[in-house]
């Protein structure tokens, strides 16, 4: 009779080719990220430029328009165009949300095996989002450093998702129930890496910026302030339980070890928990 | 009469084409870029050579005007600069000097026409008209010229594409709102072609059942039907149909179909009867008439009043009148002003919205 364990050493072992299958049938992302990244980066980051890029793309000029009038990321008064949102906005925040956007927009993102539908699960990330911006309100280089990281590092779970044989669904299923808070080692454990560390795989296929990898990569085994922050928001917004009294406790716990503000944290939950009730 | 006549032309020849108009008086700025504004799709505006160089470069207009006498670059050594980046550029010059010596050197230099200072609106019409019929003229000859020449290779244009390494784009509409993303031609065999590309294009394609390929290497573009997908690998399989001449794919030139619920009443010698709005962008309007109690023909002026937010009055110009059933699809440019663009760009903007988060409910959630 196959063991559990037999199981998982056969799956761990066909687990990275089945990874790089994956990646390379992932979809190519538009030209468009790459310019724009190519402006952000330059000496004089021509916020002209980055708007005539971004005005091209009606998805995105819907999606930052929606934004800006709801009740998560919106103003006080009702934005009707898409240059008063950018300027609003600025420049790193439009950028964020647009890359995003078009990352959630150009793949088929499966999560079943998290038991979740891709618009919730993208939901969550702007909820997560929401907490680290009211969290570091005052750290604007760190928390627009933080943004684009906060909104995707979840997206391995798709190919992990897809990548799970059939015979080990169940127990990976039963394994979450049992241990939500402690996702990322049940990954590992049937995988031998964490979404996180899938995520980075997934951004470095296509190319972006080796920061950006490095901070996805590490976040769950988080070395500096940035990765640290990134780590205690996956832990309060963590797929099965988000948001709950148990993941908000472990988050407040995990942060106080990292010497994070904790202080700060808990005013930023507390201020989420309003916005969310009245989002709903 | 033959001035509002030459009017008239002027209007449905210059809202093709872009200009450049290079002058240093703010005032005369001003002034030249109202007349313009009410021509021409585009109008860019430099306050010097050197900026008028920069300008160029970035939007290649069609057409330049331009001052001779400027700060830190002249018309002149600004003209010889951009002549050199595109020898058939067509400029008008427009100077105060009249003397035979200013005249030779431009026309040496390759000016096309020249007004002469103080400018009244008759002047600008009569040389626009010849300048714009020239560059129109040539532009078909152009078109011709590529058109005889792409039937001959027709057969071998994607083969192009694919072996030339060119970056193309698809392009599909979701009710007006155009979706677009690049590919990857992975696979050729004669006219079915197999293209990589984002998930969101392949629904619009699934959306359409067709896909325009488009790459900025070529001129033309490539009309293609759905045969297949492979959802997997992200691939799509499609036929080749037909090789076209692609339209702009300017935002202004986007169009928004309205909801179900959207009204619209056509005026004209105070009958007022209610159309049914087919779509909008910011240039024309397309509508179903039904109520044949209001004639229409081609280049009349009529008023339209349509519910946005409030209910605003819109002049147009009949443009094209197609028999559809029991009526008409009349399709008509909207005369443009400072209020009416505001309008529309923010119902565009918002129908957009509605209308994307729709197609991402059907297509991506599902």
């Amino acid at each position: 009779m196959l063991t559990y364990r037999y199981y998982l050493i056969n799956f761990k072992s066909g687990f990275m080719s089945t990874i790089e299958e994956k990646l390379k049938q992932l979809p190519f992302l538009p030209d468009m990220i790459f310019e724009l990244q190519k402006i952000k980066d330059s000496d004089e980051c021509d916020t002209d430029k980055i708007f005539k890029v971004l005005e091209k793309d009606h998805f995105v000029t819907a999606n930052i328009l929606r934004l800006s009038n709801s009740k998560l990321f919106g103003f006080p008064n009702h934005i009707d165009t898409f240059q008063k949102a950018f300027a609003l906005y600025g420049v790193n925040f439009t950028i964020a949300f647009s890359f995003a956007q078009v990352i959630q927009d150009s793949v088929r993102w499966n999560f079943d095996l998290y038991e979740i539908k891709t618009k919730k699960f993208f939901d969550l990330a702007y909820y997560s989002c929401k907490l680290m911006l009211l969290w570091l309100e005052d750290e604007l280089s760190l928390k627009m450093e933080l943004l684009f990281p906060c909104l995707i590092h979840e997206i391995g779970k798709s190919i992990i998702s897809s990548s799970i044989l059939e015979e080990n669904k169940t127990i990976f299923l039963n394994s979450l129930k049992n241990n939500s808070l402690n996702i990322s080692l049940i990954e590992k454990e049937f995988s031998n890496f964490s979404s996180s560390e899938v995520s980075a795989m997934i951004l470095e296929s296509w190319n972006f910026d080796k920061k950006t990898i490095e901070l996805v990569k590490n976040i769950d085994t988080p070395n500096e302030k940035a990765t640290y922050i990134l780590n205690v928001i996956k832990t309060i917004f963590n797929i099965k339980s988000p948001f709950s009294k148990e993941s908000i406790l472990l988050g407040i716990q995990k942060a106080n070890s990292y010497g994070l503000d904790v202080t700060h944290l808990k005013k930023a939950i507390q201020e989420l928990n309003i916005l969310i009730k009245n989002d709903l | 009469m033959e001035n509002m006549e030459n009017l008239r032309i002027l209007q449905s020849i210059a809202k093709d084409f872009n200009i450049l108009f290079v002058e240093d008086s703010k005032a005369l700025q001003k002034q030249v870029v109202l007349f313009l504004s009410k021509f021409f799709k585009n109008v860019y505006v430099a306050s010097d050579g050197i900026e008028g160089i920069e300008l160029y470069q970035e939007y290649k207009p069609d057409l330049i005007l331009t001052d001779l006498t400027m700060p830190r670059m002249n018309g002149h050594n600004m003209i010889r600069e951009i002549k050199k980046i595109d020898a058939d550029v067509e400029i008008i010059i427009l100077s105060a000097h009249s003397d035979p010596e200013t005249l030779m050197t431009s026309f040496h230099i390759g000016v096309s026409d020249f007004i002469q200072k103080p400018i009244t609106a008759p002047k600008m019409i009569n040389v626009f008209l010849k300048v714009l019929s020239n560059i129109k003229r040539k532009k078909e000859q152009v078109q011709t010229f590529i058109k005889n020449s792409i039937d001959l290779e027709n057969e071998d244009i994607l083969n192009f594409i694919f072996e030339s390494n060119f970056k193309f784009d698809l392009i599909n509409y979701y009710r007006g709102i155009p979706i677009i993303n690049a590919g990857k031609i992975i696979k050729i065999d004669n006219d079915e072609v197999i293209i990589k590309t984002s998930f969101i294009q392949l629904m619009a394609i699934k959306y359409e059942g067709v896909v325009t390929i488009d790459s900025s290497e070529v001129n033309e573009n490539v009309f293609c039907k759905l045969i297949s997908f492979d959802m997997d690998n992200y691939m799509v399989k499609l036929e080749k149909e037909k090789v076209f001449f692609p339209m702009s794919k300017h935002r202004n030139l986007s169009k928004v179909e309205p909801d179900e619920f959207f009204s619209a009443l056509l005026i004209k010698y105070d009958i007022k009867i209610p159309v049914k709005i087919i779509s909008i962008s910011m240039k024309e309007i397309v509508f179903e008439i039904n109520d044949l109690t209001i004639s229409l023909s081609k280049h009349d002026n009529v008023e339209i009043v349509l519910s946005l937010d409030e209910k605003v009055l819109f002049e147009i110009t009949i443009f094209k009148k197609e028999e559809k059933n029991d009526g008409f699809i009349i399709t008509s440019f909207i005369k443009s002003s400072p209020k009416s663009d505001e309008y529309l760009e923010k119902y565009i903007y918002k129908r957009e919205e509605e209308l994307l988060e729709e197609f991402k409910n059907l297509y991506l959630y599902n």
